[in-house]
């Protein structure tokens, strides 16, 4: 107890404190920045919203990420030879172009589209179109990805 | 100009023996009353903090995953030079995949926790302290 | 011996003992200011613990850039004694309002012969202490803050949030005010 008297009005402790509600504001003007940002340049992709629900009320609070910008995740629903279709984890469908610069890896290393099937788990990188397809700069094709530790 | 030392009457007046003790006593109860007060206010935000913690843990890990941000982090340690390589789209796709909305909740929660816990320990020992009456 | 600011800056650093010893330094003026103004030993108890406590209190906000620590605090125990003869209806919230004593006595100029007779009086000083109490408060702070409580005009106008002309002028009304209550004796 004397020893917790002693830690936890330390100078230590203040400068965590600080630290941390400094990282706070910055993240708390980037949530505004990403939610103001994606509405303008992601129209539709903004992250779905946090749901506050009570008797008489009903709130969304905007996540602050979007989920298909320069990049997605998911499962592949479909290949063809210039484009494949994603159904991402929040469950919309995401169309990714096939390019002359796009590189696609497995475990094994570099592979072609020949590698990609339905059913397969990708992570993408690339460039968002105006009609919201990515094209795509990198597929990398994943044995199973991060299992969701939390069950919802 | 009437001087002081005409006015000489106007001596000090001996305080009564218990006065001193009492001031201190009055003080140190008013002292008392208000760390407590305090540590009232500080406890209840401890427990809201520690009980809105749990969860926030949850949904923020949650939220980094439905966010794909643990997916694009992955490639760093998959495959390094690629992920270098590509570091632009790499770079903006871990920033929009950021879940600010956990974060915050998560470090409000931490910071709201660490606050009360630094407040209380002085109040604390205030608090108890007994009050000898005058 | 260390002064009260040193006290004070101690008391900040967390030595609780400076604080007492800032009591046990000004407990007497305190004490004295308190009685003479309202004339109860029980009330000036109470006046003094509550002007002890309110210093407390309000220590973090205290400045010697703006007043000495004895003027600062014989201005709380002023505002405290006349918060307490209101609270028990002793006095009318005009009391410190009007300058009362300005058209009875015109002329100022005789202290000498006060001088002489209240140190005459000296040896009755019941009498003395009965007639200060018998004047309006306005003019018995500013008798027991200049002679009472050891500060200069300066200190008292501060203390009383007025210009020291004016403290100096009701002073003399007081002196005269004061011969008058102890001739009609």
């Amino acid at each position: 107890m004397e020893q917790f008297k002693k830690l936890v009005p330390s100078e230590k402790v203040r400068q965590v404190l600080y630290g941390l509600g400094i990282l706070f504001v910055a993240m708390l003007i980037f949530h505004a920045g990403v939610v103001t940002g994606s509405h303008r340049h992601f129209p539709g992709k903004a992250g779905p919203g946090f749901g506050l629900r009570g008797p008489g009320f009903n709130v969304q609070l905007p996540r602050g990420f979007i989920p298909n910008g320069h990049g997605s995740v998911g499962t592949i629903q479909n290949v063809s030879t210039s484009s494949i279709t994603l159904q991402t984890r929040d469950g919309a469908t995401q169309t990714v172009l096939l390019t002359d610069k796009t590189s696609i890896r497995t475990q094994s290393g570099a592979a072609s589209s020949t590698a990609l099937s339905v059913g397969q788990q990708v992570i993408i990188l690339g460039t968002p179109n105006d009609d919201g397809t990515i094209s795509a700069d990198l597929i990398r094709a994943t044995p199973d990805s991060v299992r969701n530790p939390i069950k919802r | 100009m009437t001087s002081k030392r005409d006015m000489a009457f106007f001596t000090k007046v001996e305080p009564p023996q218990h006065l001193f003790e009492a001031v201190l006593a009055y003080i140190a109860l008013a002292r008392r009353r208000a760390a407590r007060i305090r540590l009232a206010a500080l406890g209840t935000v401890m427990v809201v903090s520690v009980a809105a913690l749990v969860p926030s843990i949850n949904y923020a890990i949650h939220e980094f995953y439905a966010s794909g941000f643990y997916d694009y982090l992955s490639l760093f340690f998959s495959d390094s030079s690629v992920a270098f390589g590509h570091w632009q789209e790499l770079s903006l796709s871990l920033a929009e995949s950021l879940p600010s909305l956990a974060v915050l909740l998560l470090l409000g929660f931490s910071i709201a926790l660490l606050w009360s816990l630094r407040r209380i320990a002085p109040n604390v020992r205030m608090a108890m302290m007994p009050i000898q009456s005058a | 011996m260390d002064s009260d600011e040193d006290l004070i800056a101690a008391y900040m650093e967390g030595d609780e003992h400076a604080f007492a010893q800032l009591v046990e330094r000004h407990l007497k003026t305190v004490y004295s200011f308190a009685f003479r103004f309202v004339g109860s030993q029980s009330d000036a108890e109470d006046i003094v613990q509550e002007s002890f406590l309110k210093v407390w209190k309000n220590l973090k906000r205290y400045s010697s850039r703006s007043a000495s620590f004895k003027t600062w605090l014989m201005h709380i125990v002023r505002n405290t004694a006349i918060d307490h003869l209101r609270k028990r209806k002793q006095i009318p919230f005009s009391a410190f309002e009007d300058d009362e004593g300005k058209s009875l006595f015109e002329d100022l100029s005789d202290e000498a012969p006060l001088a002489e007779e209240l140190f005459a009086q000296a040896q009755d000083s019941k009498e003395v202490e009965k007639a200060v109490l018998k004047l309006s408060p306005a003019y018995r702070e500013v008798l027991l803050l200049y002679y009472g409580s050891d500060l200069t005009f300066e200190e008292v106008a501060a203390i009383l949030g007025a210009p020291t002309n004016t403290v100096k002028s009701r002073h003399r009304r007081a002196v005269v005010a004061l011969r008058e209550t102890l001739h009609r004796k």
